[in-house]
């Protein structure tokens, strides 16, 4: 027998997204998915992404990082979104997917051979990026973003010479890896 | 002095723009230092290398449209559909956990019925089975005890102890422990009843004659000895019978002559002995025989039959005053050997110890450690009627590693 205050309880949930949170998802949602398609290098998976991150942003807004920096909690979780789906893809799955979205209705501009080249690059970039811990490459991604360094401390929660730090300690990271996969005259 | 420039600077140098005073410093310093010259150097290489890496990524998806008031609506959409989801989905949960409301029934109409039931059960139909018992396999039958089983265990596990025994041991362990093997003497000797422990020593005199002395009869054995058995040719004024120093219950030979004499000699010629002190026979000390001492027969100290006193019989057990602990072996420690190992000593009227002698070997060199160490013993001697004497004694030593 159900009383009138459990199907209350039952029937309430999550309240719906309000004011701030749509705010912050049209301050935020297009720059994140920039961020993540430079990561995954597919537009389409990246909104998904992005939207994936501030759905969960809304699940999870009582939580201590989400309540006191939603932003910097909606881009570490983005990253790590993006990380997982860098990681979770294979490169020919990708490359034919492309193929088959882009082929019908625009052939490739340029030389053919430049675009597969240009992409093989991106890929190696992605994939020692892949190989950084998450708060380095998305320092990293950020700064070629076009984030500025005080929107990337209040994002990452850190005061600016710490995040100077972070960086140089993540340029250096990305140099050693990227050389020793692939040799230092790339 | 200027303190060189860190990390987070040179790099806040690069990401800065414009005259700030993190850059104002960094110029500054570089003017003079060569060390952050050459770090900075680094560090924009560094940089321009990343950026240019990092700046592959761009690709013509960044020029993509993104339309954020689309993508807001869906995610309104699936957050409310979620919503609808969890809420459906835990009605329907607790709509399975909570029973009907026709199953309940107040708690007077339950008694009641309960009540009933005890007193007036309702008749059940009778029960048709359809099914007959059948006999099943004994599920103990594959479980029998199986000989061959048994004998295997059996051998399995001696082998392992007998390997776990010789194989895994040092050799010194595994010598030793063939040594004690042999060493089963399996011949069993009818059993004897010990003897009475007595006394021992012997004595002897003399008086410095020519002869040897005289065949007659022994003394009394006493444990204190004031007259020294002698043949003398003025009768003392004050008589007193000659005794010699032995436990009196100590049994002698006998004989009826009518002299104090050796009863072990041959002549009967009345002489006292070419021994000196008092006494009879060739030895020294006013006893009887070739001894030195006041009792009889080879030996010193007193007592009967030679050799030392052993404790009982009015010896007192020698004391020990200071002692110098075994040291152990350098075999001994590496095996982790441990054992008694009994001397037999005797302690002289000094108190100190000589023919020293292993009654029971341990071996790996603690018998030496142990002969070495008591001889090095101190003693308080053992003591027979007041006066000092030599005593032959057991000593155990204990090797104990801890």
């Amino acid at each position: 027998m159900h009383s009138s205050q459990e199907e209350l309880l039952l029937t309430a949930g999550p309240p719906p997204a309000d004011k701030s949170f749509e705010l912050l998802f049209l301050e935020h949602y297009p720059r994140l998915v920039r961020m993540l398609i430079r990561l995954v290098g597919n537009s389409g998976q990246a909104e998904e992404l992005a939207s994936d991150a501030f759905y969960r942003l809304h699940r999870h807004r009582n939580q201590y990082g989400a309540e006191e920096n939603p932003a910097g909690w909606l881009y570490r979780t983005g990253m790590n979104l993006g990380l997982d789906a860098l990681r979770a893809n294979s490169r020919r799955v990708r490359r034919e997917e492309e193929a088959w979205q882009s082929a019908p209705s625009s052939p490739p501009a340029g030389n053919p051979l430049y675009q597969l080249l240009a992409e093989e690059q991106r890929e190696r970039v992605r994939t020692v990026i892949a190989r950084l811990k998450p708060i380095q490459g998305q320092v990293l991604l950020m700064g070629s973003s076009g984030f500025t360094c005080r929107e990337i401390a209040a994002l990452v929660g850190a005061r600016p010479d710490s995040l100077y730090v972070l960086i140089s300690r993540a340029r250096a990271q990305f140099e050693k890896e990227y050389v020793s996969l692939y040799g230092r005259t790339q | 002095m200027t303190v060189c420039l860190e990390e987070s600077d040179l790099q806040g140098y690069l990401e800065e723009s414009g005259l700030t005073p993190l850059r104002q410093r960094v110029e500054e310093h570089l003017v003079f230092c060569p060390r952050c010259r050459e770090a900075f150097d680094r560090v924009i290489a560094t940089h321009q290398r990343v950026n240019a890496w990092l700046g592959e990524l761009e690709s013509p998806a960044d020029s993509v449209a993104v339309n954020s008031s689309a993508a807001l609506g869906s995610l309104i959409a699936r957050i409310e559909a979620g919503n609808a989801l969890a809420a459906s989905a835990a009605s329907a949960h607790l709509s399975r956990l909570l029973a009907p409301a026709a199953v309940e029934i107040p708690w007077y109409l339950s008694l009641y019925v309960a009540i009933r039931e005890l007193i007036r059960p309702e008749k059940l139909p009778p029960l048709h089975i359809t099914s007959k018992p059948m006999a099943v396999k004994n599920i103990w039958g594959l479980y029998a005890l199986n000989p061959r089983s048994f004998y295997a265990s059996a051998t399995l596990l001696g082998s392992l102890f007998l390997v776990s025994m010789f194989a895994f041991t040092n050799e010194a362990v595994q010598q030793k422990i063939w040594e004690s093997v042999n060493l089963i003497d399996p011949q069993i000797t009818p059993y004897v009843v010990p003897e009475k422990q007595m006394a021992q020593g012997g004595g002897g005199g003399g008086a410095r004659e020519v002869d040897p002395a005289t065949k007659g009869q022994a003394p009394k054995p006493a444990l204190k000895q004031f007259t020294p058995p002698m043949i003398v040719n003025e009768p003392p004024k004050l008589a007193m019978t000659p005794t010699i120093v032995a436990p009196p219950d100590a049994v002698l030979p006998q004989n009826n002559l009518p002299t104090w004499g050796d009863p072990l000699a041959k002549l009967t010629n009345l002489s006292n002995g070419s021994g000196s002190g008092g006494g009879m026979g060739n030895g020294s000390g006013g006893g009887l025989g070739s001894g030195n001492g006041p009792g009889f027969g080879p030996g010193s100290g007193g007592g009967i039959a030679g050799g030392v006193f052993k404790v009982g019989g009015g010896v007192s057990r020698p004391l020990v005053i200071s002692k110098v602990d075994p040291e152990y072996s350098e075999e001994a420690r590496k095996a982790k050997y441990s054992g008694n190992v009994e001397l037999s000593i005797v302690v002289d009227v000094e108190g100190r110890v000589r023919d020293v002698r292993v009654v029971k070997s341990l071996g790996m060199g603690l018998d030496e450690k142990a002969m070495e160490a008591v001889a090095r013993w101190k003693f308080k001697p053992g003591m027979k009627g007041g006066q000092a004497v030599n005593v032959q004694a057991l000593i155990e030593v204990n090797f104990r590693l801890l």
